[in-house]
C-alpha cells in the first residue's frame, strides 16, 4: 500500500515505527564514523565502523547488531507483521527498499568485521552502505511526517 | 575550556565528545534527572552548558513522570520524551543553563508545542555532527563567557544582572538621562564610565564628579565653570564639568548632594542645552549624556522637599536601574573572586610579589591559573595554581558584604597578597606550584571588616507584610508568611532551590523539599522567573 493512501491511523502508526527505527538504527548505524576527521586512518575508520555496525544500540544488557535491530523494525515495513491490526507492505516504497538493499549489502560486513577480516574495499562498500540506510531511513521519516502533517492540517 | 554535563543513558555522547571536541571538560554521563540536579548542585553555576539525550532506556522508577501501574505503552512514552521532562524540570531551577537537546526541532515538532527558551538549543541535523556540534558549543561558550563581564564591569550570570545590562546597553544609546540607584560600592560608577559611556557612541570625554565631595557654595562652579571675579578668590576663567564633557558623559555621583542653586541649574540645563558660566552673561551649548548616581531615595527627598519635582521628573526616573546589592548575587560568588582575582593579579605590586615567590621556589613561566571552589589541580607546566579552597569560599559566600563589590574586590586582593607573603615565608607549602588562600586567612580578613561579625544589617533583612483579619486562624498567618518568604528568597538566590535548601536546612541536597514546599504553598516557578 502506498504512503499517500493509507489511513490516518496507520500513518501515525507508521510514523511511530520509523521514528523509532531512526533512533535505534538511522542514527547510529553511522555514528561514530560520521564524526571522524576527513583524515581519518584505515584503522580508525574500521574501528569506528565495528562500533557502528557491531553495538549498535547498547544497553544495560549489552548491545546488538545492525542487522538484529532492523531484524525487529523490517517485519512491519514488508507486512510480514500488522501494524495498527492490518499489515502494511512497504517493499515497493523508493525509500524502503533502499534500506532493504543497504542493509543486505551490509550482511557480508558484518559477518567480516566480526571474523577481524574486513579489507580496504569491504571498509569503502560498508560505510556506503551504512550511509545509505541512514539517509534512506531520514529520508523515510520525513516523508511520513509530512504525510502525518498534511492530514492533520 | 568550557565545563561541560552530558546527560544521557548511554556513554556515546561522552565518548564522541572527548574523541572529537577534546577542548573541553566534560562531567557524567548522568543517566536521570536526579543525577544531573546533584551534579549541577555541587558544581555550584561552574557547568557552563548541558548536553541533553532525548531517549532515556533507564529503569521506569528513575523515569520523570513515573507512577507505579503505567502501562507498558505509557511508560515507552515517558522514555520516549524523557529529555524534555528532564529539560523542564532544569529549567525551574537553572533558567539560564544553556541547555543543548541532543535532537533537532524537526524531530520534536509533532510531539509537543515548545517554546522559544531563550537558553535551549537544538541540533540543526539528528545525525549529529561533530563539527557541527563543536561550533554550536562554541558560540554558546563564548555568548555566555561574554555576558559576564566588560572591562572592570563583572556582570555576572543571573538573569536579573543580564537583564540589567540589557536595559542599560538601551539607555546607554539614547537621549535622555539615566539614574543609577543601589547601594555603596555596588559598581554604579563603574558602570557609567566602563558600559554606560563606553556605548554611548559619543567621542567626547566620560567626566565624573562626585558630589558629596564639594562644599555647596563651590559647586555651581565646578558644574557649570566661572568667570574670574565671579565669587571671592575667583581668580580666572574656569571651565565646568559640563563644558569638559561636551559630546561625552557627565557622571554626577551622589545626586541628592546637589544644592538648591545648582539643581536649578542643572535642570535649566537639562531644558535648554545650554549652560552659563557664573558671573557670565554668555550661553554656551552642551551636548552631554548626563549618568546620575545615588544610593538614596529620591522620590523621598521630593516628598521632603529637599530635591526639586521638577528637576527628578527630567531625570528620567522611570527608567532608573536599580543595582542589587552583592549579597544579593550569591550565585556569582565564584566567577566574581575569579574575576577580582584577575584583576588583582594584574597589579605591579603583585606581579613583583608573584615574581619573588616563583625565585623562591624555583618556578619557571609566568601562567597564573586561578582556581576557585575544587582541589587543587595537576601540575602544568610553568604554571601557578592560585588556589580559593571551597571552605574559604563558603566564607566569602556567607559574608554580607556591606561595602558590596568595593568591599569584595579589596578583600580578594587582601586574600592574594597575604597568601603569596605567607607561602614566600615558609618558602613554599606542600606543592611550590599551589598557593593556597587559607579558610583561616579569609576568616581573618572578613573578620576586621565592620559589621562582618554582627551577621546581616537591617538592609540584608526581608521585610514581610502581614495583613490580619479577625477571623484569620493561625495556619492561615503562618502560611502567608512562609509564602512570602519563599518568594523573596527564591528572587534573591536566582531560583536556585539548593541555595535555599543549603540557607534553610543547611544542605543543598535538600532542593527537592524545598521544591515541594513551594509547591505546597501554591507558588508558581513560571510566574516568579518572570520577576528575576
Amino acid at each position: 500500500m502506498p504512503l499517500t493512501k493509507m489511513p490516518a491511523p496507520t500513518l501515525d502508526a507508521l510514523l511511530d515505527h520509523t521514528s523509532r527505527l531512526k533512533h535505534d538504527l538511522g542514527k547510529y548505524v553511522r555514528f561514530q564514523g560520521r564524526w571522524l576527521p576527513p583524515d581519518a586512518t584505515v584503522e580508525a575508520r574500521r574501528e569506528a565502523l565495528a562500533a557502528d555496525l557491531l553495538h549498535t544500540r547498547r544497553g544495560p544488557d549489552g548491545s546488538v547488531d545492525a542487522a538484529t535491530v532492523w531484524a525487529e523494525f523490517s517485519g512491519v515495513l514488508t507486512g510480514q507483521v500488522p501494524l495498527a491490526g492490518e499489515p502494511i507492505d512497504l517493499s515497493d516504497d523508493p525509500d524502503v527498499a533502499a534500506i532493504l538493499a543497504a542493509m543486505a549489502a551490509l550482511g557480508p560486513v558484518i559477518g567480516d568485521l566480526r571474523a577481524d577480516r574486513l579489507d580496504a574495499a569491504g571498509l569503502d562498500a560498508g560505510e556506503r552502505a551504512a550511509d545509505d540506510v541512514a539517509e534512506a531511513v531520514r529520508r523515510l521519516v520525513d516523508r511520513v511526517r509530512s504525510l502525518v502533517r498534511e492530514r492533520r492540517s | 575550556m568550557a565545563d561541560i554535563l552530558i546527560v544521557d543513558d548511554q556513554d556515546r555522547y561522552l565518548e564522541l565528545c572527548r574523541a572529537a571536541i577534546p577542548e573541553h571538560r566534560y562531567r557524567g554521563p548522568v543517566r536521570n534527572l536526579a543525577e544531573a540536579l546533584d551534579v549541577l548542585s555541587r558544581a555550584r553555576g561552574r557547568v557552563d552548558c548541558v548536553l541533553l539525550d532525548v531517549h532515556f532506556d533507564i529503569p521506569a522508577e528513575q523515569l520523570v513522570g513515573y507512577e507505579p501501574g503505567l502501562s507498558e505503552r505509557a511508560l515507552g512514552d515517558l522514555r520516549k520524551r524523557q529529555g524534555l521532562l528532564i529539560l523542564e524540570e532544569l529549567r525551574s531551577r537553572y533558567p539560564d543553563l544553556p541547555v543543548i537537546v541532543m535532537t533537532s526541532r524537526e524531530e520534536l515538532a509533532l510531539e509537543r508545542e515548545l517554546g522559544g527558551e531563550e537558553f535551549t538549543y537544538f541540533l540543526d541535523d539528528d545525525y549529529v555532527d561533530a563539527r557541527a556540534l563543536q561550533g554550536q558549543l562554541a558560540s554558546i561558550v563564548e555568548l555566555r563567557r561574554s555576558g559576564e563581564s566588560d572591562g572592570p564591569v563583572f556582570w555576572g550570570r543571573s538573569m536579573a544582572m543580564r537583564r540589567i545590562r540589557q536595559r542599560l546597553s538601551v539607555l546607554a544609546r539614547g537621549r535622555l538621562p539615566v539614574v543609577l540607584l543601589g547601594p555603596t560600592g555596588s559598581g554604579k560608577s563603574l558602570i557609567a564610565r566602563h558600559y554606560v559611556h563606553a556605548r554611548s557612541g559619543r567621542s567626547g570625554q566620560f567626566v565624573a564628579v562626585d558630589l558629596s565631595t564639594i562644599p555647596t557654595d563651590l559647586m555651581a562652579a565646578h558644574l557649570f565653570g566661572s568667570v574670574k571675579g565671579a565669587y571671592t578668590g575667583s581668580v580666572g576663567d574656569r571651565t565646568g564639568a559640563f563644558e569638559a564633557a561636551h559630546q561625552g558623559t557627565l557622571f554626577l555621583d551622589e545626586v541628592g548632594n546637589l544644592s538648591t542653586d545648582a539643581q536649578k541649574m542643572l535642570l535649566s540645563v537639562l531644558q535648554e542645552g545650554k549652560i552659563t558660566r557664573l558671573g557670565d552673561l554668555k550661553e554656551r551649548p552642551v551636548d552631554v549624556k548626563l549618568v546620575v548616581a545615588t544610593n538614596e531615595d529620591l522620590a523621598q527627598r521630593v516628598r521632603a522637599g529637599t530635591f526639586r519635582a521638577d528637576l527628578y521628573m527630567r531625570l528620567n526616573p522611570a527608567t532608573s536601574v536599580v543595582l542589587p546589592a552583592l549579597s544579593e548575587r550569591s550565585l556569582d560568588t565564584a566567577e566574581l573572586l575569579t574575576f577580582c582575582l584577575e584583576q588583582a593579579l594584574e597589579r605591579p605590586y603583585l606581579r613583583e610579589l608573584l615574581s619573588e615567590y616563583r625565585l623562591a621556589a624555583k618556578l619557571e613561566g609566568t601562567r597564573v591559573r586561578i582556581v576557585c571552589g575544587e582541589g587543587a589541580p595537576d601540575p602544568e607546566l610553568h604554571t601557578l595554581v592560585l588556589l580559593f579552597p571551597e571552605r574559604a569560599l563558603r566564607l566569602l559566600r556567607q559574608h554580607h558584604w556591606p561595602g558590596n563589590l568595593r568591599e569584595f574586590a579589596m578583600t580578594a586582593e587582601n586574600a592574594v597578597l597575604f597568601a603569596l607573603a605567607e607561602m614566600t615565608a615558609a618558602g613554599g607549602g606542600d606543592r611550590a606550584d599551589v598557593v593556597t588562600v587559607r579558610p583561616k586567612l579569609v576568616k581573618d580578613l572578613l573578620g576586621a571588616l565592620p559589621e562582618a561579625a554582627s551577621g546581616p544589617s537591617e538592609k540584608g533583612s526581608l521585610a514581610i507584610r502581614v495583613t490580619l483579619a479577625p477571623q484569620d486562624t493561625l495556619n492561615k498567618v503562618s502560611v502567608d508568611c512562609e509564602t512570602q518568604y519563599f518568594t523573596e528568597l527564591y528572587l534573591r538566590n536566582d531560583g536556585d532551590f539548593a541555595a535555599m535548601a543549603e540557607l534553610l536546612l543547611g544542605d543543598r541536597e535538600h532542593a527537592r523539599k524545598i521544591q515541594l514546599r513551594f509547591n505546597q504553598l501554591g507558588l508558581k516557578v513560571r510566574e516568579l522567573k518572570e520577576r528575576l
